[in-house]
């Protein structure tokens, strides 16, 4: 999902060249890679394809379950479930997104740099520490109780809970877009308002707000899909949705055609909201500022420096340090901690080697998906692109049905092996390293490849010693992501994993079922840690690339 | 590259024949059959407007592009026709982009070493030393280019371009990324270092001025086509088009009438000196500094508009007919708007064109 930030780089370079014609020369595909756009395509449309024709299959019969009052409560509980979500991000990401780039706050880049921190928390782990403080024998209910009252003060289960830990662990999204769009934003556009007699207030609402908005709405989409295609944390939080419902049927009833045709209704739902990202992303382009302009203006806070530090503390503490903190507390003691990296290796290796191998695979795919769409404007890219961004439409649980319907049907031998696994973190987030790769290779100026072919290269060696040593910071980080994204999955891994192949989030799942919430926490700190370090990595990336730039 | 050709061709380096371009599927034409042959040794600027085609046939010349009709030879040897085309990297050309291009990857050494691979590590090291001393460079070579100013870029750019000693340097834009100082600077630079390197070079530029500085011939082109193909003062004093006359320059049309005598116009009467047919009505042009302007009470002019700029005052002055015209004087030179003159031409190339083609 962090790769819908990239998108917007990618658009604009694409707008910015579909105006001239300076292209490159375009010789028709060669047969190799003509075999290769069709692998692709049959690789991530045929799952999504097979499900929608097994779900119209069911012909009446599935459609008068579709048709069935409960599908349309479930149906409005989960837009209701994303709406809430996405406006409570909105709340927790705009005003420090705005504090941390147009103010004097005393460690706003360090806060800017903790602000991604709450991505490398997956919601459900996010959910799990809620419980422990507002579920039903949480910390909060235990203090009341100790002060003397009775019943419950709090209760996390439910709509309201799910909406709560939803948005504190995908704001981030709205923070980063808002924030890059703030620091970029032309200084002059709110001289001039200043000019005309505005104050900071006026020019916020006048100004800059309407400039931000393209990038709220393309945070708040992010949110919005995340919502949609939640799993694990919803069914944590006891919210009933799309995704836990068609989890139930296939797990308890085994109802494959109910499942299918829930599962169509919604990917038709998230190819919606896909759409209108896509739209919204594509308008974005106004905010942008000329090279060598001046930076945002920064207004000293005076006064507001303390509310304005409490905001920000109050929007990361709960965010990062209290569900840190709040792990820690139910690990207990760090014996435990050591206990459960020491009889989970098996675990932990398993995340890790199919996370590497999804993540090299999807790689490869990426560089040679990536070079033809930008490249190759035209029908071969636009097929491409369309292609290998289905995996942001398809939730795990999705995904993972739908593999399941494919592969046990057409190619059994592949079925109940751990290669499943790795196919569904393929699919899911090949779109994550196809973006990093266009975005790298829509900076590399196409001259180069031109200067190197007039300076005796053929098109290939121009390839191999100009272009992947430029876009190699961005095909790292692609990586990167798409392995981060991976060994936090746990929809689709449910679903996909051949019996006693567990991943750390398949044991988060398991323990929290069975109740084991110390078991959890550790495992849940262990996976953090996990993905901490690549995350931290990818930073550093970006300052290559930056850098080269 | 070894000097390929025999005889004729021998001092021909480039020869382009009605060389053809469209995209879009024939939709936008780019090139219209642009035939230009260009001499050993020689700096041909290609000027127009944007979208004249000037960029493509830059392109068309160094391979990154192929033609849809027409012939490229390079050398004596034919890179691009209907059954033949040759790469890029075996054409032996090498190309100056307007944003440089420089391999942000590599240092300014590596980058002048780029294309010298095949060489042996004397020869190579000393060529690029060479090449980085002729653009003045040779303190920098270790930097990378994003620790380079815009000018040294350039250079760095050029010496990669020359150091593999091609038959012909193509220069897109060069200067049109830099500072006006800078540009005046890099001009006299580039000009120097082309010559001193015996370079046979074609630039693209859409400043008639920078064609007229640095070229040793002057080509315009206009919607595709080569209109004119010329020394630079063959081309401002006697266009062959008025889209020439215009963008080379500022340029005034007043009609005349050919007549035995000479060509009888509202500024007086000039020698028919194209040998035009007695009876023909034309358009004569008429340069700024082909008008004098005299304070003169009985005048029958009045000037208009006058507009300092530095080195002249540039005056727009209303005929007895209502026409205007335009006159460029000296900078000491000022006669207040309203104010009578006489005014007197004296052009030493007298332009005709015919009222309904634009040719002559």
């Amino acid at each position: 999902m962090l790769s819908g930030i990239q998108k917007s780089t990618v658009e604009r370079v694409a707008w910015g060249e579909r105006l001239g014609f300076r292209r490159p020369m375009m010789s028709p595909l060669t047969p190799v890679a003509a075999l290769g756009v069709a692998f692709v395509v049959l690789l991530t449309a045929s799952p999504l394809l097979n499900l929608l024709t097994a779900a119209l299959a069911g012909g009446s019969r599935g459609l008068s379950s579709l048709l069935s009052g409960s599908v349309f409560t479930l149906m409005s509980r989960t837009l209701l479930l994303a709406t809430l979500a996405t406006l409570w991000a909105l709340l927790l990401g705009v005003p420090p997104a705005w504090i941390l780039t147009r103010t004097d706050l005393p460690g706003r880049r360090l806060f800017r740099v903790l602000g991604v921190l709450p991505l490398a928390i997956p919601p459900y782990i996010g959910a799990l520490t809620y419980i422990t403080l507002l579920g039903p024998v949480g910390l909060v209910n235990k203090a009341y109780h100790a002060m003397g009252g009775a019943g419950q003060l709090v209760n996390i289960y439910g709509l309201w809970g799910g909406v709560l830990v939803l948005g504190l662990f995908t704001y981030p999204y709205i923070l980063l877009l808002a924030g890059s769009a703030l620091e970029s934003s032309n200084p002059a556009l709110e001289e001039a308002a200043r000019a005309a007699g505005h104050g900071p207030m006026g020019i916020f609402i006048r100004v800059t707000l309407p400039l931000l908005r393209p990038s709220l709405l393309a945070g708040s989409l992010l949110v919005f899909l995340y919502a949609l295609s939640d799993f694990a944390a919803v069914s944590f939080l006891r919210v009933t949705t799309f995704t836990t419902e068609i989890y139930q049927q296939l797990n308890t009833r085994f109802d494959l055609r109910s499942a299918s045709a829930l599962s169509s209704v919604l990917v038709l739902l998230t190819l919606l909201v896909l759409v209108a990202q896509r739209k919204s992303l594509g308008r974005r382009s106004f905010v942008q500022r000329g090279s060598g302009a001046k930076p945002p203006t920064v207004y000293p806070l005076g006064r507001w420096k303390a509310p304005a530090l409490l905001c920000t503390y109050l929007v990361l503490g709960s965010s990062v340090f209290l569900p840190i903190a709040l792990l820690l507390y139910q690990v207990g003691s760090p014996g435990i901690l050591f206990q459960t990296l020491a009889s989970g290796q098996r675990y932990l290796w398993n995340s890790l080697w199919t996370g590497a191998v999804a993540a090299t695979v999807a790689s490869g795919l990426a560089l040679f998906v990536a070079y033809l769409i930008d490249r190759r404007k035209g029908r071969v890219g636009l097929i491409l692109t369309a292609a290998t961004q289905l995996g942001y439409a398809i939730p795990g649980t999705v995904l993972g049905l739908s593999l399941i319907l494919l592969y046990n049907t057409y190619v059994p031998w592949i079925y109940g092996t751990a290669a499943m696994v790795v196919l569904g973190y393929l699919l899911r987030y090949l779109p994550q390293a196809v973006q990093g790769s266009v975005a790298a290779l829509s900076q590399v100026d196409p001259n180069l490849e031109e200067a190197a072919r007039g300076l005796g290269r053929s098109s290939w060696q121009a390839l191999r010693e100009v272009t992947i040593p430029l876009i190699r910071p961005g095909m790292a980080a692609g990586w990167m992501l798409v392995f981060i994204s991976s060994i936090k999955e746990v929809a689709a891994t449910l679903l996909l994993r051949p019996a006693g192949f567990d991943t750390l989030p398949v044991r988060i799942w398991i323990a929290t079922i069975e109740v084991d919430f110390a078991g959890a926490a550790a495992t849940s700190l262990i996976l953090i840690a996990t993905t901490a370090l690549p995350l931290f990595l990818i930073k550093r990336l970006d300052a290559g690339i930056s850098q080269l730039d | 590259m070894k000097a390929a050709g025999t005889g004729a061709t021998m001092t021909e380096v480039i020869r382009l024949e009605g060389v053809s371009k469209c995209y879009g599927g024939g939709g936008i034409v780019a090139t219209r059959e642009i035939s230009l042959v260009v001499a050993k040794g020689e700096i041909v600027a290609l000027v127009g407007p944007s979208g004249c085609g000037k960029t493509t046939t830059l392109r068309l010349i160094a391979g990154f592009e192929a033609p849809d009709g027409g012939s490229i030879e390079i050398g004596g040897r034919i890179v691009a026709n209907e059954a033949i085309f040759v790469p890029p990297e075996r054409r032996g050309v090498g190309m100056v982009f307007q944003d440089y291009a420089l391999f942000p990857h590599l240092t300014a050494r590596e980058n002048v070493a780029f294309g010298l691979r095949n060489w042996n590590a004397e020869r190579r090291r000393r060529r690029i030393a060479e090449a980085l001393d002729l653009v003045g460079l040779s303190e920098l070579e270790g930097r990378y280019p994003y620790e380079l100013s815009g000018g040294q870029q350039q250079r760095v750019a050029l010496a990669r371009a020359l150091a593999p000693s091609p038959q012909v340097v193509l220069l897109d834009e060069p200067f049109s990324n830099l500072d006006a100082d800078m540009r005046a600077q890099m001009r006299q630079d580039v000009h120097r270092i082309l010559h001193q390197a015996g370079t046979t070079a074609i630039f693209v530029t859409h400043d008639q001025e920078e064609a007229f500085m640095i070229a040793d011939r002057v080509g315009v082109l206009n919607q595709g086509r080569l209109e004119q193909i010329d020394l630079p003062d063959v081309i401002y004093h006697t266009p062959a088009t008025r889209f020439i006359a215009r963008f080379v320059g500022s340029a005034d049309f007043i009609p005349g009438l050919v007549q035995n005598e000479g060509i009888i116009t509202e500024l007086g009467t000039f020698p028919n000196q194209q040998g035009l047919p007695s009876g023909q009505a034309v358009e004569v042009m008429i340069r700024p500094d082909d008008i004098e302007l005299f304070a003169d009470l009985n005048g029958e002019a009045t000037v208009v508009t006058r507009h300092f700029r530095g080195s002249d005052n540039f005056y727009c002055v209303r005929l007895p007919s209502g026409r205007t015209v335009h006159s460029s004087q000296g900078s000491t030179k000022v006669v207040e708007p309203g104010a009578r003159i006489a005014v007197k031409t004296d052009p030493t190339h007298v332009v005709c064109f015919y009222e309904d083609e634009s040719t002559r």
